[in-house]
């Protein structure tokens, strides 16, 4: 079981996001200030952190998490909207979200970070459209005829880095950018033609893909 | 007595009674220094030759040659003679003539000069007619003793000896050019001192200026104070202007903080409005799970669409406020365009396509950069496409278009909705397109819309960076 260590001193919004939470398989430690969150850090997968606190505020709260357990991924949830505390919050944090959020897109997001961190729910077992896919391995098995579709280095990368953001688009700078390492430049075409192989290796139709989808003029996307 | 004093003390720390000192010092030294240098010349150099100093003026001559003279009166010849051979020998460029009474002459120094051997009353009186008119020679008659019957004694001069004479002297060397330099080094001393007087004043003033347009570091924009120096008007006008200073600080420390409070009330305002709408979206969000008529479904779509539309309009009121004030954080740095409108592009697709609504973005190959700041960049479209979502998700199409023109980027927002005139159920959304306004014009935008009732088209214009 996923652990979720979340930190809120406001009592209602409190309850509702801890039975959310639970009622979607997550053990949430709830506290009602920063005191004693460095204690329980360890025990937690994720972090979910208020800023308005009693006692110490949330991003002092937050850097200290992070000195303690760099790899603990940190969502800050706050009512605080300016750019400002944004950019305050993502010195250290690895997500910002403002209030009021979703509590779908709660459970969305700690799901994109979890698995970013290598904490899926289903240990890395995907199924996506005709392929079962294990990231921790990784492999992909083409259901249809029971055989690994073996992928390139640039190619696995691309696909990974889809897969790790599902239902995300993902603009083809950042891709670019992700998997050389390097700024991309205007006019580019080196991702499409990697992306052109890697469709034709793992679609069905690679003339009208299924499970990397286009979308035009701005990016690509993996939808779960 | 104590206001005399007072003013006195006054008076001398203003630079009106220094100037006033200085002058008057002026005034009355010129003059006496005049006087003083001429006589000091007088003194060293005369303006007499030294070897004719024995004669003195001509009066003092003929005073001392009658009393001379008239001491003879009654004494022998030899005596006489005597004293006229060492009177010759003091005055030694005069000729002296002893004429006794039987009228001949007895004696002539020096022995060679010409001149008559006896004398009648005649003759006596055509020389007494015309050697004292003589240019050349200066000449004393003077009579033995008290009676004129013991004869008389002349003594001639050449006027030169007795004469002033500026011509050839060392005086007249001198004087011609020492006066005027004289004259001239007191002249300088006393432009010397105004020029040092209003030279230091300038300094001073300089000094001022500079402090003036200098800043603190401590307050950027404030001046630094200055050390007052004297007491006078200048020191007070120093003095006045830290005073000014301070007043200065004080007004930018109190506003600075005023400004604090002020963010940090709208920050905590927002806060404390968006806790209680999670609290309601997440009791809808609960209470969607339970069993419901349709009808308590739609109710509970429309609390979860108010609820996202409040929370966006508290976003807007909040940063209206500060960039209406010149508040809200600028930080303009050169952006490719192409890359940051797909990234927002990117972000609001989701929400585009669950409305049913066809988001593109026709970009071109080569971007063009703008100076600008992204955060201001995305919010801008965000509220536009927050609007196209509100009120034009009918027309069912979005398109954001990135194109350049003599030298210019355009970014365009189209939709395909009923229009800005339309009746839209989600009225208010004014504060949005408001605030595209305001952040467009502060960052040297052209905003452009075109609406009608087959759509709108919001065009931003920018100039590219190369």
């Amino acid at each position: 079981m996923r652990r979720i260590l979340y930190i809120e001193d406001d009592l209602d919004i409190g309850l509702i996001v801890q039975s959310h939470l639970t009622g979607r398989g997550f053990a949430v430690d709830w506290l009602r200030s920063g005191d004693g969150a460095t204690e329980r850090v360890a025990d937690a997968d994720l972090v979910i952190l208020d800023v308005m606190l009693p006692g110490l505020d949330g991003f002092t709260v937050g850097q200290r998490l992070k000195r303690i357990a760099p790899d603990k991924p940190i969502l800050m949830l706050s009512a605080r909207s300016t750019i400002d505390d944004k950019l305050e919050g993502l010195q250290f944090a690895d997500d910002y979200m403002t209030k009021p959020f979703h509590p779908d897109e709660l459970a969305a997001r700690i799901e994109v970070l979890l698995r970013r961190n290598g904490k899926a729910d289903n240990q890395g077992q995907i199924k996506l459209g005709h392929l079962d896919i294990d990231l921790s391995k990784p492999m992909f098995i083409d259901q249809r005829s029971g055989e690994e579709i073996i992928l390139t280095g640039k190619q696995l990368q691309i696909f990974l880095y889809l897969l790790r953001h599902p239902n995300q688009i993902l603009t083809k700078e950042q891709i670019y950018e992700a998997v050389w390492g390097e700024p991309s430049w205007d006019g580019d075409k080196t991702l499409n033609v990697h992306i052109r192989y890697l469709r034709e290796k793992i679609e069905i139709n690679p003339s009208s893909p299924a499970i990397v989808e286009t979308i035009r003029g701005i990016g690509f996307r993996v939808k779960q | 007595m104590n206001r005399l004093l007072n003013w006195l003390s006054d008076a001398r720390r203003s630079l009106v009674s220094r100037y006033v000192i200085l002058m008057s010092v002026a005034v009355i030294l010129i003059p006496l220094a005049i006087i003083v240098v001429v006589t000091a010349l007088f003194l060293i150099y005369p303006p007499y030759e030294k070897e004719y100093a024995v004669y003195g003026g001509a009066i003092e001559l003929e005073n001392k040659w009658h009393s001379e003279v008239k001491s003879l009166g009654g004494k022998p010849d030899e005596v006489i003679q005597q004293r006229l051979e060492k009177l010759y020998k003091r005055y030694n460029k005069a000729t002296i003539y002893w004429v006794n009474s039987a009228g001949d002459t007895q004696l002539q120094l020096p022995s060679d000069a010409k001149i008559q051997q006896h004398w009648t009353a005649a003759d006596a009186m055509q020389f007494m007619k015309e050697r004292p008119g003589s240019d050349e020679l200066f000449t004393i008659v003077a009579f033995i003793g008290d009676q004129p019957s013991e004869g008389f004694i002349i003594l001639e001069v050449p006027r030169t000896v007795i004469t002033p004479t500026f011509k050839n002297t060392t005086f007249a060397k001198y004087w011609s050019f020492a006066f005027p330099a004289l004259l001239l080094i007191i002249l300088l001393l006393f432009i010397g001192a105004s020029w040092l007087f209003f030279y230091r004043i300038s300094r001073r003033l300089l000094r001022m200026q500079k402090a003036m347009t200098s800043s603190a570091a401590a307050f950027p924009g404030i001046p630094g104070r200055i050390t007052v120096g004297k007491q006078d008007e200048i020191g007070r006008l120093e003095f006045a202007f830290n005073t000014m200073i301070g007043q200065l600080e004080h007004g930018r420390l109190r506003e600075t903080e005023e400004e604090h409070l002020r963010r940090q009330l709208i920050a905590n305002l927002s806060h404390d409005l968006r806790t209680p709408l999670t609290a309601i979206r997440g009791h809808a969000f609960q209470l969607n799970e339970e069993q419901l008529s349709s009808r308590g479904r739609e109710s509970l779509q429309v609390i979860d669409r108010k609820v996202d539309y409040l929370s966006r309009l508290i976003d807007n009121l909040l940063s209206y406020t500060l960039l209406s004030a010149g508040r809200y954080p600028y930080r303009p740095e050169v952006i490719d365009m192409n890359r940051l409108l797909r990234q927002l592009c990117a972000n609001w697709y989701a929400a585009f396509e669950q409305q049913g609504i066809e988001l593109e973005l026709d970009a071109p190959d080569h971007s063009f950069r703008w100076e600008i700041d992204p955060q201001w960049m995305e919010r801008i479209a965000d509220n536009l496409f927050q609007n196209i979502l509100r009120h034009a998700s009918a027309g069912g199409y979005a398109l954001v278009r990135l194109y350049e023109w003599e030298g210019s980027g355009y970014i365009s927002f189209v939709d395909h909705g009923p229009g800005m005139d339309s009746e839209s159920d989600e009225a208010g959304s004014g504060i949005g397109l408001n605030i595209v306004k305001l952040m467009a014009k502060e960052m040297g935008l052209q905003l452009t819309i075109d609406s009608s009732t087959a759509g709108t088209r919001i065009t931003l214009q920018g100039l590219n960076q190369i």
